[in-house]
């Protein structure tokens, strides 16, 4: 079990690191392109994209690294990225559309997955908690004194 | 009769040291506990640099943003066969990940984390000796400024190798 989740956590630091890649570069070429035009402006998008690539980036790091904060920052972070964007979509106009929905799979799909292996990750390792045969001051050292 | 089982009455020393006076048992506890109360009481205080968080944040964030450079190199020297810019992706993922190795390594004040700073310092050294001979590169004097600050924090960082574990 513990193999599997070290697998599993690898494959989503490689998911967050090409996440992060793909926000970050997407952000910057459409900053490029609408740099010049006076059309509707996506700024925010532009922005939360540019902040939260670096962050998936960190959270992969995270996920190689098998640091016990990787879920947390991973559902945070997934959970912010996708408030803020439908809540600047809402601002931009109040109908739910059909890109709400993607949106919500998008990020939903791997906050789900994250969450379960979350758990899963807990419940295996509550069981496997050690359980000490012989406590600290008991008998077995008294072979030291005598 | 198993040999292995010892008859408590025949080995005295076993005896003992299986079933323990109270008196013998309390001294122990006092024993192993002495030790573990007196470093909660006075803890050994361990020394900081002062700039340490602070170039380990910086060296996390030159670390992400270099890994952040490596997919488009990488992808670009792949299917354009530029084994220039293959190169220079993966010269970002070995810079990234010592910067991000860094970050951690200093953050838990480890010894490599030192020779890893030292080193890198060494390299930034010799690209501007080289930058300066050839005219490789360029913003030489704002190289050469970052330099002598980075080398200013490695002498102070040495000065307290011995906290580095």
């Amino acid at each position: 079990m513990r193999v599997i989740l070290r697998i599993t956590s690898i494959i989503y630091g490689l998911y967050f690191f090409l996440l992060a890649n793909f926000f970050f570069w997407t952000s910057v070429l459409a900053f490029l392109v609408f740099i010049g035009q006076r059309t509707n402006f996506p700024g925010i998008f532009i922005i939360v994209n540019l902040i939260l690539g670096p962050i998936y980036v960190y959270i992969s790091i995270l996920f190689f690294m098998n640091n016990k904060k990787k879920y947390k920052w991973a559902l945070i972070f997934l959970v912010i990225h996708l408030v803020i964007t439908e809540l600047s979509r809402s601002y931009m106009n109040f109908k739910l559309e059909y890109t709400d929905f993607k949106n919500l799979l998008f990020f939903g799909i791997p906050f789900l997955i994250v969450l379960i292996t979350r758990i899963i990750e807990n419940k295996s390792f509550s069981k496997n908690v050690a359980v000490p045969e012989v406590l600290p001051n008991q008998p077995q050292t008294t072979n030291k004194t005598t | 009769m198993d040999p292995n089982q010892a008859n408590p009455s025949q080995s005295p020393v076993l005896n003992q040291a299986t079933t323990p006076s109270p008196q013998a048992s309390t001294t122990l506890n006092t024993a192993v506990q002495t030790p573990i109360n007196s470093q909660s009481q006075n803890p050994t205080p361990v020394r900081k640099p002062r700039f340490l968080n602070a170039i380990a944040t910086l060296s996390l964030i030159s670390g992400i943003f270099g890994l952040l450079g490596v997919l488009p190199f990488l992808l670009l020297g792949g299917l354009a066969k530029l084994d220039s810019l293959f190169f220079i992706g993966i010269i970002n993922l070995v810079v990234g990940i010592s910067n991000v190795a860094l970050f951690f390594g200093l953050r838990n004040m480890k010894k490599w984390a030192l020779y890893l700073l030292s080193l890198s310092t060494f390299l930034a050294f010799m690209l501007v000796i080289y930058g300066l001979i050839t005219g490789f590169g360029n913003q030489i004097s704002a190289n050469i400024i970052a330099l002598v600050i980075e080398i200013a924090l490695v002498i102070y960082f040495w000065k307290f190798r011995k906290e580095f574990t």
